[in-house]
């Protein structure tokens, strides 16, 4: 996936919860950080309490990638903060910079709160759909979705990424379903599909381009 | 007077003798809410959360399903019934300590949901059943066995007139202060517990009437000195009436 | 079709399934998002959501719609439970039936969110007052939570008690892909006739917890003990995983199990057998297994997110028989394979 092409600083990644945002979000800067000198990701997730692009800060600054996120302890608390660096990141032109933004449409409302910085640089949104996440897996599903989180990010969104996955037991079948689903979606809202993800050692290929992700966020065992 | 009102035995109690003092207005109001439930002809479908409070036996004495809720909750008890079974008439009985003190936060919210059950409020002014401590209702200098100096507003804080103050929530639909004391405002308290069954009966809302009541025992008055001091103090500072009638625009 | 779930979302659906149709909760971390999916979810099914003013009125809630015989459920994490204590004993006493999910979060007082085991010894003997019990089952996967729900419900029912999933963060947080039974229609579930429907087709009924006659509570009190005697004797379960000649027992349940079961593979590889014995309720206890394993091994090594709470009834199984090792982290700290490796090797004297 050459993220270089598409004419962009800023990507930001919103979606519903649980949709593989953080995942995406840190592949993406990993894939960035391989042709550009300075790669920030901004943890601007408020909802999830665990399971957060924080939780990799160590292993991705080792890459050379800024990981902006709440404070030393503070990124243990359940306690809805932005710092002020994450405008500071939207806006600094040295940087790519990705947006790991929280779930639902209670975590893309904080888009709206940046959207000082947002407007004036070239971004591009991606919405990331698993049609194999509750709440998601019919074209009407996720049709509302994209509408209403959207609406309280206060943002256009520019691509779909179909995300259909179970974790580890994933097969091919599992990603063409979301395929089907999302290029109707796709049709119906006149949005782009940017890619299809597959995990790392699935063999896959569909009707769009496919982005093979590693997976960072482990479980402990 | 009063005794001709009640005499004949209303079908909705269960016939079991009560446990109140003499002069206690806790039977009195029992009485009343069995003749609107017979009257209503609704005793088949009504579910009855009773208090912990001298009338923790409610639950014997009518003749309806009924519950005890733990000290103050019978509210967030009744709207477990009637969440799940809105078909039901369900109603709250609860005394003063129960609902205006350890219990304040379960009737405010259920009234501001505007829960569509009926609650019946005894204010006497006293814990009676753990033997005459103050309620968040009793009135300044009055002696109860933690305030043996009189309740001292600077250590107590004041009365507090939770009809008035649930009034404020857009949430009740119906709420009214009366008293049983006498021949006529016995009947004038009937019309309004039977008022309020009949808001719940029709799903207008959350409807509660607070009867100013006697605890000669722990006043340590004689039952017509109680019922003096009810009308010449507590009604002074609990003023009678209709606090909110908020059924047209529910209707 | 399996589908990738959140622990707290794929409870939430599971008792769905099980023809739960009540939900009454207050937000709080690590599991709001059990609450919110059955805001999303029970109106859809035609149930009822409601969200509570506190933990106090939700338990409060739950005891009113369980008197009138249908399924009820909530969730909360560990402050929340200590604040449901007096509505939970309430319930034990009006053996009014309920499933209650504590997603354990680190304490005590209002702690951290992260996963923690240390509610045990509230959830397993007592937290409210009264000799009262509940049936507690500890899922280690979420499908084995999914799995659990309709058994909850239906112990629940069954016995007229309080049914607790002893879930961690972790488990609540963390997403595996699920397979989910088919929906259970609500009507469909055992007849009630002690509830509170109204007096027209029985007489009046009562449901308290409550007797002032203290011969008549002591009746009262004889019946629950007989209840949880027919529970200790026909409901406790438990998984053995590499037990048979193993070297050592390590006993855990629910992420520590999880954990424990990827120290095994380590071990292995070092040529140590490490068998885990896993309780799944954790009350009633499967004192009797346990101690009929203690004969096959020299340590029972107890590991737990939480400092030594499981361990005593763990040494009540064992009764002598073997050592009785311990190894815990708490606070919302989770050891690490490598970490139980070690206390395994500190255990057998390596
Ligand atoms: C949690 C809890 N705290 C305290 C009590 C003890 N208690 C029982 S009744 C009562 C006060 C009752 O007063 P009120 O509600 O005014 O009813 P009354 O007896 O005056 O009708 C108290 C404090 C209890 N049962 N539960
Ligand atoms: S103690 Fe007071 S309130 Fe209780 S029954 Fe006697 S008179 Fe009535
Ligand atoms: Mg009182």
């Amino acid at each position: 996936m050459n993220f270089l092409n598409l004419d962009a600083r800023v990507f930001i990644y919103i979606g519903m919860f649980g949709s593989g945002k953080t995942e995406l979000a840190i592949n993406t800067a990993v894939e960035l950080k391989k042709s550009a000198e300075h790669v920030a990701l901004l943890d601007i997730d408020v909802i999830s309490p665990y399971f957060r692009s924080r939780d990799q800060k160590n292993a991705l600054e080792e890459k050379g990638i800024k990981v902006i996120s709440p404070p030393g302890a503070l990124s243990h608390a359940d306690l809805p903060i932005i710092t002020g660096q994450v405008g500071g990141y939207i806006s600094n032109k040295e940087y790519l910079t990705v947006a790991d933004v929280g779930g639902n449409e209670d975590g893309a409302t904080v888009l709206g709160s940046l959207k000082p910085f947002l407007d004036p640089v070239r971004k591009k949104t991606f919405f990331v759909v698993n049609a194999l996440r509750p709440f998601s897996t019919s074209f009407n599903e996720v049709v509302r979705n994209v509408k209403k989180i959207s609406q309280s990010g206060r943002i256009k969104i520019d691509y779909l990424v179909n995300n259909t996955n179970i974790s580890s037991e994933t097969n091919v079948e599992d990603v063409e379903r979301g395929e089907k689903i999302i290029a109707k979606v796709s049709e119906y809202l006149e949005i782009p599909v940017a890619f299809s993800v597959a995990k790392d050692g699935l063999d896959f290929s569909g009707k769009f381009q496919v982005f093979k992700l590693k997976r960072y966020l482990k479980n402990l065992w | 007077m009063i005794d001709k009102i009640v005499a004949k035995m209303p079908k909705s109690l269960s016939g079991k003798e009560f446990t109140y003092c003499p002069g206690c207005h806790h039977g009195i109001v029992h009485r009343l809410i069995a003749e609107v439930i017979d009257e209503l002809g609704i005793r088949e479908k009504t579910l009855l959360v009773a208090p912990v409070g001298c009338s923790v036996f409610a639950y014997e004495f009518f003749d309806v399903d009924g519950t005890v809720a733990p000290h103050g909750r019978a509210p967030a008890v009744a709207t477990g019934m009637k969440r799940a079974m809105p078909d039901k008439v369900v109603f709250t009985y609860q005394g003063d300590g129960d609902l205006a003190s350890i219990g304040t936060a379960e009737i405010v919210h259920a009234a501001n949901r505007g829960e569509n059950i009926t609650t019946i409020f005894i204010n006497n002014a006293i814990y009676g059943m753990t033997g005459g401590q103050m309620a968040p209702t009793s009135l300044l200098g009055q002696k109860t066995t933690t305030t043996p100096y009189g309740r001292d507003a600077k250590a107590n804080g004041y009365p507090i007139r939770m009809s008035e103050m649930l009034s404020t929530l857009t949430g009740s639909t119906y709420i009214e202060r009366v008293m049983v004391t006498t021949p006529q405002n016995v009947l004038k308290a009937k019309r309004a517990i039977k008022k309020a069954f009949e808001i719940q009966l029709k799903g207008l809302g959350f409807s509660l009437i607070e009867v100013l009541s006697t605890c000669p025992t722990n006043w340590g008055k004689s039952p017509i000195e109680a019922g003096k001091w009810l009308e010449e103090d507590m009604a002074k500072y609990y003023p009678l009436g209709v606090y909110v009638d908020r059924t047209k625009e529910a209707e | 079709m399996k589908m990738l779930f959140k622990g707290s979302e794929a409870i939430a659906e599971a008792a769905v399934r099980s023809g739960c149709r009540l939900y009454f909760g207050y937000p709080i971390t690590p599991q709001s998002e059990l609450t919110e999916y059955m805001s999303r979810r029970l109106p859809e099914v035609d149930g009822t959501f409601l969200q509570a003013e506190s933990e106090v009125a939700t338990v409060n809630m739950m005891y009113g719609a369980s008197c009138t015989g249908k399924r009820v459920m909530t969730s909360t994490s560990s402050p929340g439970f200590s604040l449901m204590m007096e509505g939970v004993s309430y319930m034990a006493g009006a053996e009014l039936p309920a499933v209650f999910i504590n997603v354990v979060r680190g304490g005590p007082g209002l702690g951290d969110i992260q996963p923690a085991q240390s509610d045990y010894f509230q959830a397993t003997k007592g937290g409210g007052h009264g000799d009262y019990r509940m049936i507690v089952l500890a899922p280690h996967t979420i499908q084995e939570a999914v799995d659990l729900m309709n058994l909850a419900f239906d112990l629940a029912d069954k016995y007229r008690m309080l049914v607790t999933i002893l879930a961690d963060g972790m488990l609540g947080q963390m997403m595996e892909p699920v397979e989910f039974p088919k929906m259970r229609d609500p009507n469909d579930v055992p007849k009630k006739d002690w509830a509170l429907t109204g007096a027209s087709d029985h007489d009046p009924r009562k449901v308290t917890s409550f007797d002032i006659d203290p011969y008549e509570l002591e009746k009262m009190n004889l019946r629950y003990q007989a209840t949880y005697k027919k529970v200790e004797e026909n409901e406790v379960r438990y998984e053995e995983f590499n037990t048979e000649e193993a070297d050592i027992i390590v006993v855990a349940y629910g992420t520590m199990a999880r954990i424990v079961k990827t120290t095994i593979h380590m071990a292995e590889r070092e040529g140590i057998k490490v068998g885990l014995f896993r309780p799944i309720t954790l009350w009633p206890f499967p004192y009797k297994r346990l101690n009929e394993l203690s004969d096959t091994v020299e340590n029972v090594l107890t590991v737990e997110m939480s400092y030594g709470q499981m361990l005593e009834d763990v040494k009540l199984g064992v009764n002598g028989k073997a050592n009785t090792p311990f190894f815990g982290r708490s606070a919302g700290v989770v050891p690490t394979p490598t970490e139980v490796l070690d206390a395994v090797k500190k255990a057998m004297g390596r």
